[in-house]
């Protein structure tokens, strides 16, 4: 499945909404089955920053190890955040 | 021109910020009603100013000498050192975060009109975000007296600010590394290592996002807090002792 992030909102900045984002697309989003194949969509996200990506993205990669995409983005706060979680 | 009491009492006050009108009378052996006129006409110029209604009143030294250009930076400044509510206009202060989040946006906004470069934008926006949620995230639940934060944009002199009446970084990461001794071994250990007051969570990026982003975006930051400032730029970080105590933290953001 292809997960919008523009839909938890165009600039995700903070803990708590991150956290929430993550419940409530385990609850209505993402699939039962964690084998099934994920691709994140950056797309119309204007502003990323670690505090809500590590509360999504993070639990989103270990929940769903190996079969998560994460999509390239030409936004730099994307792609910023993005280096610095992966990091870890 | 100053005169020579009045400098004393200057003096005083910048050692002993907070002060109240008995210390420094105390302090100069003077006549009090002749203490209180200098203390007025100080107040008027801008020297020094105070904070309370009688009995309980609280002198501090205007904080001056770091960028005279903004207006906003010098209240913002004033206010993170005093918690005087009259240095800044209720818009300027986010009581929560919700708030905070929305301005944000408007930041957002107002940069798009500002700076050409979008991503640029973004990388500023993101890296307030990450400054000022530090704030709530911290302190929530144990702010000194003022719930919430600071934040401003002086588009004259492009600068963004961020301050909060919270505890302050030594403070925040003492609870897991209790070794730190200094405000300024605090700072080098949040800008430098990843390592969070909220452990076990997973935290602790926020402050290395920010000076990465300042650095390779030519940008220009100073974080205060306690006794210490720390100073980004596209070269290099510097961290030194500050004269006057930010109890919490106070940020600004050049781009």
């Amino acid at each position: 499945m292809r997960l919008e992030l523009k839909k938890f909102g165009t600039v995700l900045t903070s803990r708590p909404s991150g956290k929430e984002a993550y419940l409530a697309a385990k609850a209505y989003t993402l699939p039962k089955d964690v084998a099934e194949k994920i691709e994140v969509d950056f797309a119309g996200v204007e502003v990323l920053a670690p505090s809500w990506a590590d509360e999504f993205i993070t639990p989103l990669l270990a929940d769903f190890f190996g079969n998560v995409t994460l999509l390239p983005s030409a936004n730099a706060s994307v792609k910023a955040t993005l280096e610095i979680i992966l990091k870890k | 021109m100053i005169s020579n009491t009045s400098q004393k009492i200057l003096d005083f006050v910048k050692k002993n910020e907070g002060t109240d009108p008995k210390g420094i009378v105390t302090y100069l052996g003077l006549n009090a009603s002749g203490i209180f006129r200098h203390l007025k006409k100080m107040e008027q110029n801008n020297f020094l100013y105070k904070v309370g209604k009688p009995p309980k009143v609280r002198y501090y030294s205007y904080v001056t000498n770091i960028n005279m250009e903004s207006e906003l930076l010098q209240n913002g400044i004033n206010w993170a050192v005093s918690g005087d509510t009259r240095l800044i206009v209720s818009d300027q202060l986010c009581e929560t975060r919700d708030i905070f989040q929305a301005r944000s946006n408007r930041l957002l906004n107002d940069l798009k009109r500002i700076v050409k470069n979008e991503n640029l934008v973004y990388l500023i926006v993101a890296a307030i975000g990450e400054i000022g949620n530090n704030s709530f995230d911290h302190n929530i639940g144990r702010w000194r007296d003022i719930t919430g934060i600071f934040f401003g944009l002086d588009e004259k002199s492009r600068t963004i600010i961020i301050a909060d009446r919270g505890q302050g970084v030594q403070a925040t990461l003492k609870r897991v590394r209790p070794g730190i001794q200094s405000d300024a071994e605090a700072l080098n250990v949040a800008f430098l290592e990843t390592v969070s007051g909220r452990d076990p969570e997973q935290r602790g990026n926020g402050l290395k996002f920010v000076k990465k982003i300042v650095e390779e975006n030519q940008l220009y930051l100073k974080l205060y807090t306690g006794k210490a400032v720390a100073e980004i730029t596209k070269s290099e970080m510097k961290i030194t002792e500050f004269d006057t105590v930010i109890p919490g933290t106070l940020t600004y953001l050049i781009f």
